[in-house]
């Protein structure tokens, strides 16, 4: 599994992705000054929240890349091929995979926030740390994002379908928790029972991504509960536990020629 | 060579392309926005849109109500009557994606007051900031000050600005809000705010100007309990603050500290003529 995962490291850092996201990084830098001089008051939490977007967001960028790219080279060029030919257990294969993407996104991230951490405590002689506790729900996030995608890799051999299925559960999972609030309102009388079984259907189903944002209660000093946050934190591991285990089950079965 | 020329030759045809372009498109864009207002989902919906950058959406909508502000003004001497519903709209949005962001409510609730006269909209902005930003005094202020000086009530003005007054620990404001309780009929509440930072102040200028006020106030009460119990026996209001004293409903008329007159009016509430403020300010 060591030699899986430094195997999909090395690729990770040779990729093309990981430059990109460097570079869009630089440029949310420059970025940063404009939103700044843009805010009338209050500049320093706009700017947390601004520091933690852009973290999250390129970081999310780099994986979905990373997972595309190594879907495309495994499946479309039959690398994986190559890689089951090597004395290399088919779970290996996986978790090397899953926890090398992760291990990118957690260096990325960690390096990204940092930048901004220091880039803030300068501008506003705020040296705000709190916001580091982002990046665990961030790393969890990454981490079902990757283990839900070596999952459909057992039911589909097209990485296309397979990262726009990525991005479908991702959209959907962000939006789970204020859809299921909104259908619980009097505004939501008028939505037929099927809709509203659907959603609530959905909840218990998809992972949630809108529970690891916490952003905007950190930016602003909000408290946030420390079980709270560990039981977030829980439930992703648990979550990316169970799809790891299934796809490595389905996997030892999975037929390659 | 040939090849590096004619790149340089390309770019220069998209700069010059550009510097044509841009402006004109940017034009009637401005125009096209000016006349047809901010492109806004329903809060809801705009959730859905931002996935999980709400900050930034809530940041961008409320950066593009202030440029459309501006360009409204550009084209007009005054804000039109449907702005007003851009501004609420707007609002509504920006703070559904982050209720804990200052500027959406400072712009909206000025501009919903002061250039719509729309004030129970601005008390809905003020009472949603109160809600989230519980600790700044500043919205309790603001509240306050659309209740006392546009819609007339007395009453939620002071209690508003009582909060502000404890939340900043603000003698003045205190002050403010006692004048405001006075205002509103309620002199002995006024008096009890009076008490209270009379006690924590360490200032002892403010503290002069405290108890001159409670002096004032004191003999407001005074009056207000002679004219109670006037009216009780009598059944009518009295003509004036020589009657009460004639009538033994009080010994002597209390001066005003401020240098005015106290007087009855004539729906029976106790004012003097100097409306508790020093001469030398009210002549300002």
């Amino acid at each position: 599994m060591v030699r899986m995962l430094y195997l999909t490291l090395k690729e990770a850092v040779k990729e093309r992705a990981f430059y990109s996201t460097l570079i869009l990084y630089l440029f949310s830098l420059f970025i940063y000054f404009i939103v700044n001089d843009f805010t009338m008051f209050e500049a320093s939490k706009v700017m947390f929240t601004y520091s933690l977007s852009v973290t999250e967001f390129l970081t999310l960028v780099l994986v979905f890349f990373l997972i595309f790219s190594f879907l495309t080279e495994d499946l479309n060029k039959k690398t994986i091929e190559y890689l089951l030919s090597l004395p290399l257990k088919r779970m290996d294969y996986i978790l090397g995979r899953v926890f090398g993407i992760v291990f990118s996104g957690i260096f990325t991230s960690t390096l990204m926030l940092s930048g901004f951490v220091i880039l803030n405590a300068l501008l506003f002689k705020e040296f705000k740390t709190v916001l580091f506790l982002q990046l665990p729900l961030l790393w969890v996030m990454m981490l079902l994002i990757t283990s839900l995608a070596y999952f459909l890799i057992n039911a589909s051999k097209r990485p296309v379908l397979i990262s726009f299925i990525i991005l479908f559960i991702y959209v959907i999972g962000v939006n789970l928790d204020d859809a299921v609030q909104f259908i619980q309102t009097k505004r939501a009388e008028n939505i037929p029972l099927i809709s509203k079984f659907l959603v609530k259907s959905a909840y218990y189903i998809f992972p949630n991504f809108s529970f690891f944002d916490m952003k905007i209660s950190l930016s602003y000093g909000l408290s946030i509960g420390s079980g709270h946050y560990i039981l977030v934190l829980l439930y992703g591991l648990i979550y990316s536990f169970i799809l790891i285990l299934l796809s490595i089950l389905f996997f030892q079965k999975k037929e390659i020629k | 060579m040939k090849r590096v020329f004619l790149g340089f030759l390309l770019a220069g045809l998209l700069i010059a392309t550009n510097s044509y372009m841009v402006p004109e498109i940017s034009r009637y864009r401005k125009i096209q926005k000016a006349n047809a207002g901010l492109f806004l989902l329903s809060p809801e919906a705009e959730k859905i849109m931002s996935l999980d950058y709400e900050g930034i959406r809530s940041f961008w909508v409320t950066l593009d109500l202030r440029v459309f502000l501006a360009t409204i003004l550009e084209q007009h001497p005054y804000f039109p009557e449907w702005v007003g519903d851009v501004v609420f709209k707007a609002y509504r949005v920006a703070s559904a994606l982050n209720p804990y962001y200052f500027d959406i409510y400072y712009i909206a609730s000025l501009n919903l007051m002061w250039d719509f006269k729309r004030y129970s909209d601005a008390e809905k902005v003020l009472k949603r900031a109160i809600k989230y930003r519980k600790s700044d005094w500043f919205w309790y202020f603001l509240l306050s000050f659309n209740y006392f000086y546009f819609m007339k009530k007395y009453d939620l003005a002071a209690e508003y600005m009582t909060e502000a007054a404890k939340l900043k620990r603000s003698a003045f404001l205190a002050s403010l809000a006692s004048r405001l309780y006075y205002a509103s009929g309620r002199t002995e509440i006024a008096l009890n705010i009076l008490d209270g930072q009379i006690k924590n102040t360490d200032d002892e200028n403010w503290k002069r100007e405290l108890l001159k006020r409670k002096k004032a106030l004191l003999g407001v009460l005074k009056i207000e309990r002679a004219v109670e119990a006037f009216k009780r026996k009598e059944g009518r209001l009295p003509y004036d603050l020589n009657e009460l004293k004639q009538k033994g409903y009080m010994k002597k008329i209390p001066q005003d500290p401020y240098g005015g007159r106290f007087y009855i009016d004539s729906d029976g509430t106790v004012k003097s003529t100097s409306n508790l403020v020093e001469h030398h300010r009210k002549n300002e």
